[in-house]
């Protein structure tokens, strides 16, 4: 008897090999993605590079966004075959099988589909993974070693997720049968399809909300404003695409009808009207298809800038092979955040020099500069020494005029009451003259070299930062006693800490190869650091310490370059994965949409042809609407892609590139690869299409 | 001259191997007059299909030849015999055949759509007809939302709004209700009754009793006709059940009626 269900499972799925094969492919890619991105989390070989912990955070990251796409589109996939199978379920029961018999074989066949989509994706997901982990080092820079290890913990973590996912939908159909009335169903597509309503409202509705996605992405000024915005922008667009896709299109269409005398006519006349139920029908799927892949065209080109400029990203921060920044004031009592006088940069320098002398390397070029460090407001026509975060906001560094000349070898001469400045996007600048709140009027002058860059928080920063060269010393003192006395702050130099950081940069080379440099850092770090101990840093915590209780900075461009490699390449690593899954999404329902439009069109090719048109007739205005409708995804993302380049430039320059035009080309030789792509895909899925149609014309 | 003329028509069929061979027809011949009404009746296999997909130049004759109005349907080249079906014939089908994604007035005018006429012209000629049909109301309406036989009315209309010289009708009543059967073979009547050709293949005696005359076919070979020549419809109907149980030797046609 067990037979017998096992044999109408197997049936059934060998009947509806069309739907169920992409289904198990697709499921199978997913957890093969899946556990490639939990395994590279996971991996020692990865893990044990230096800045390998970064790379695992940022993973990390990614693999519940993947988790929560695969459980969607799995789940999407699954009731759209039940939907589709609807009519043989009800057959069963007309045949007389009771719903314990329908579930039995229902059971089956998810048992089976589950059972291979998990086996194919773990076996798919460790010959993945190996593959990415050789290019995701390769990426990195480091030697490939090839080992198999399988970590259990991924594989354990994998099937549960993804066990969990097919349990629901197993549940999901059982509940189906138990609780509706299975005869039916055998009628249930034959119920003819709604007429869709011109919505207009809804539709301008979705028209005003991409127009204001698009003004946020479009009038975006810096990374800070980007990151501010990115959210609400990318739900607007969302919102707003699904909309016009699934009313607006109607909308339009229904337009077009209302026009008499060009909605009849022959050319119009099928394809408008067929238009109109395509896109009630595929509305949805379309918004999605537009929605990824425009995600993949923003990742691809991100990312993919991020990797090209990696290299500038570095540079751009390392203009010496270290750099050391030490707070200027003493902890007095911890407890009553109380200070004393800062060091004198010469004890550093000693202690610099006598490093060198103990790990037995050489330095050279070392430059020191003295800095006030503060946020505030950006305006053309104005210093805000008050933020209120609603607009741009700058972090100011002030340094003398002797020190900008010292460190760029310049010969700056700026007169009293001119102050020099430097952008380091270069994105902004001020007018000639400038009110500088709370300390007063100056002449703006722009400069061409950029001082020494702060160590470490510059490649996180969401801020802009502008270095604002003061003329003297004198100049320097009496600006940051007007800005302590317009904060009403009692002792400037000393009580700056949580208004005005006062710091004092070094930088200089280690003569030699990179062990050098590392040789350098640790006998430094031993000699003069006392570890913070941060569980959450516990990557970057050689890089910071106390100093008898002061906090102090070294960053070592040989050790850090590692973990820029590690940050960019893990970043573009990530946004390759993540890209093949929204291919992969949108690749299938593609591929489902054709398969629907193609049993569908044949019915209709054949009264068509009854009534009287010719084959040609049919295919011309049949073809030239399955384009139209696989076109305007595309169409759409390329426009959405085109908005958000502002935007997208902008965040990108979060990552510590500065400057990025090469963005533009890599955006656009992306739209350009995506293209071709989707064109194929577009081919290839149409071809099932015209298989579709064409056996049931043959038919005839 | 008739309005169509049927000459020993043979349709063979072979299988793709070249294997079998199922012969569909033998030899049939018939007239058709101008404004008759003539209805075909035989069971299912005796070939009757495959006379109307004949007339209906869907597919050609192994042998003999069609000719309507002087036109021999053999010579019309495969590239214009769309437009001739279009202008020169109109179809009721079976299951109406109308296009979901169409309202039920763009099902109507799609032939004329496709003859490139106006629209003001499209307009003109669908008033009178879907208010003979009595489908004025339906006309803003999709197929899904009307009943069975409002839908056959609104193919009726596609069928006659061209003004064809002969109107094909596959077993029109096959899929409707008993009223609405009634509505549809009024209607038949009415129009053929203004003029119209009609050719209705059925095995419904009720929907053949409404006809001017029935031909029957059997094997391939048409082996009888009845006119109805001023007779009643019962009359007729009577007359055509009792051709068909003494001619098929005891056998019905068709399960119903």
């Amino acid at each position: 008897m067990g037979n017998v269900y096992a044999n109408l499972a197997l049936n059934s799925l060998r009947k509806n090999k069309n739907f169920y094969l992409p289904y198990i492919m697709s499921s199978a890619m997913m957890i093969a993605l899946y556990f490639t991105l939990q395994q590279i989390a996971t991996d020692p070989v990865i893990r044990g590079i230096h800045g390998g912990k970064t790379l695992t955070m940022i993973l990390n990251i990614g693999l519940p966004v993947i988790a929560l796409l695969s459980a969607l589109f799995i789940v999407y996939m699954s009731s759209f075959i039940m939907k589709r199978r609807k009519k043989e379920i009800g057959l069963y029961s007309v045949l007389g099988m009771e719903k314990r018999h329908v579930i039995r074989v229902v059971f089956l066949e998810n048992i089976i589909v589950s059972a291979s989509a998990i086996a194919g994706g773990m076996i798919g997901g460790v010959i993945f993974e190996k593959l990415a982990q050789l290019l995701l080092l390769k990426l990195l820079r480091q030697d490939a070693d090839l080992n198999f290890n399988i970590d259990f913990k991924s594989v354990q973590v994998t099937l549960i997720i993804f066990a969990l996912i097919f349990i629901f939908i197993l549940l999901n159909s059982i509940r189906e049968i138990l609780f509706k009335n299975t005869l039916t169903y055998i009628k249930e597509e034959q119920v003819g399809e709604k007429k869709p309503k011109a919505r207009w409202a809804l539709g301008l509705i979705g028209l005003v909300i991409l127009g204001i996605a698009y003004y946020l992405a479009c009038t975006v000024t810096s990374g800070g404003v980007a990151v501010s915005r990115f959210t609400n922008a990318v739900m607007l667009v969302i919102v707003a695409t699904y909309i016009l896709f699934i009313v607006g299109s109607i909308a339009v269409l229904e337009l077009m009808k209302r026009n008499k005398n060009y909605y009849y006519k022959t050319n119009h006349f099928i394809s408008v009207s067929g238009m109109v139920y395509r896109m009630k029908r595929n509305g949805a799927g379309l918004a999605s298809i537009c929605i990824l892949s425009t995600m993949v065209l923003v990742m691809l080109s991100s990312v993919t800038t991020v990797l090209f400029y990696n290299d500038k990203a570095f540079d751009d921060r390392f203009l010496y092979d270290f750099d050391i920044c030490a707070d200027d004031y003493k902890h007095v009592d911890e407890n009553n955040d109380a200070y004393t006088e800062g060091y004198d940069s010469q004890e550093i320098i000693d202690q610099i020099y006598d490093a060198a002398d103990n790990a037995g390397v050489t330095v050279t070029d070392l430059v020191s500069y003295k800095t006030y460090c503060y946020y505030g407001d950006y305006r053309t026509d104005s210093i805000g020494a008050t933020p209120d975060f609603s607009g741009e906001y700058v972090e100011y560094w002030l340094v003398t005029n002797e020190d900008y000349n010292r460190i760029n070898h310049t010969d700056l001469n700026l007169e009293e009451n001119q102050l020099g400045y430097y952008f380091l996007s270069g994105k902004f600048s001020f007018d000639t003259s400038v009110d500088v709140e709370g300390v007063g009027r100056y002449a703006m002058l722009a400069l061409k070299d950029r001082p020494l860059i702060m160590p470490g928080e510059y490649t996180s920063t969401c801020l802009d930062v502008c270095f604002i060269v003061v003329p003297d010393e004198l100049g320097l003192r009496s600006y940051v006693d007007s800005l302590a006395s317009f904060w009403q702050l009692e002792d400037p130099d000393f009580v700056l800490v949580d208004s005005i950081l006062s710091q004092t940069y070094f930088a200089f080379n280690v003569e030699g190869s990179d062990e050098d440099e590392i040789q350098f850092f640790n006998t430094y770090n031993e000699m003069y650091l006392d570890p913070i101990p941060d569980d959450n840093l516990s990557e970057y915590n050689t890089n910071f310490g106390r100093y008898e209780g002061v906090y102090r900075t070294i960053f070592c461009s040989a050790l850090f370059r590692q973990v820029f490699y590690n940050m960019y390449g893990g970043l573009f690593f990530l946004g390759i994965l993540l890209s093949i899954a929204c291919i992969v999404i949108a690749v299938l329902i593609m591929y489902f949409k054709q398969l629907i439009e193609g049993f569908e069109d044949a019915k209709r090719f054949a009264i068509m042809k009854k009534v009287g048109l010719t084959n040609e007739e049919i295919k011309k205005s049949v073809y030239s609407q399955i384009v139209m409708v696989f076109l305007t995804p595309l169409v759409a993302a390329g426009i959405h892609t085109a908005f958000a380049y502002n935007m997208i430039k902008s965040l990108i320059t979060l990552f510590g590139i500065s400057n990025i035009d090469g963005y533009f080309v890599i955006l656009l030789i992306s739209m350009a690869v995506f293209m071709v792509f989707y064109g194929i895909v577009f081919l290839i899925t149409g071809q099932k299409y015209f298989d579709i149609v064409n056996k049931a014309e043959n038919a005839i | 001259m008739s309005m169509l003329e049927v000459k020993n028509l043979k349709k063979i069929y072979t299988t793709r191997f070249g294997g079998n061979k199922v012969t569909a027809l033998t030899n049939v011949s018939f007239t058709a007059e101008k404004g008759e009404y003539v209805a075909i009746m035989g069971e299912s296999g005796s070939g009757k299909t495959t006379l109307l997909n004949i007339l209906a130049a869907l597919d050609k004759p192994t042998e003999g030849e069609v000719i309507l109005e002087g036109k021999n349907l053999n010579t019309v080249s495969d590239r214009s015999l769309a437009a001739f079906r279009r202008e020169k014939l109109g179809f009721v089908f079976q299951d109406f055949n109308l296009l979901d994604t169409f309202s039920v007035k763009d099902n109507i005018l799609l032939p004329l759509v496709l003859a490139g006429k106006k629209h003001k012209e499209m307009e003109e000629l669908l008033k009178p007809i879907a208010d003979k049909l009595g489908i004025t109301e339906l006309l803003e309406k999709y197929p899904y939302e009307i009943s069975g036989g409002q839908k056959q009315r609104a193919a009726v209309a596609r069928a006659i709004i061209t003004n064809p010289q002969i109107v094909l009708a596959d077993e029109p009543t096959g899929a409707l209700d008993s009223k609405s059967t009634d509505e549809l073979l009024g209607l038949f009547n009415k129009i053929n009754g203004e003029g119209q050709t009609i050719l209705m293949v059925t095995h419904s005696v009720k929907a053949a009793s409404t006809a001017s005359r029935v031909l029957f076919i059997k094997d391939g070979v048409i082996f009888h006709q009845l006119y109805k020549a001023g007779q009643t419809n019962e009359a007729f109907y009577r007359k055509i059940s009792d051709s068909l149980t003494t001619l098929v030797g005891g056998q019905t046609v068709g399960g119903e009626d």
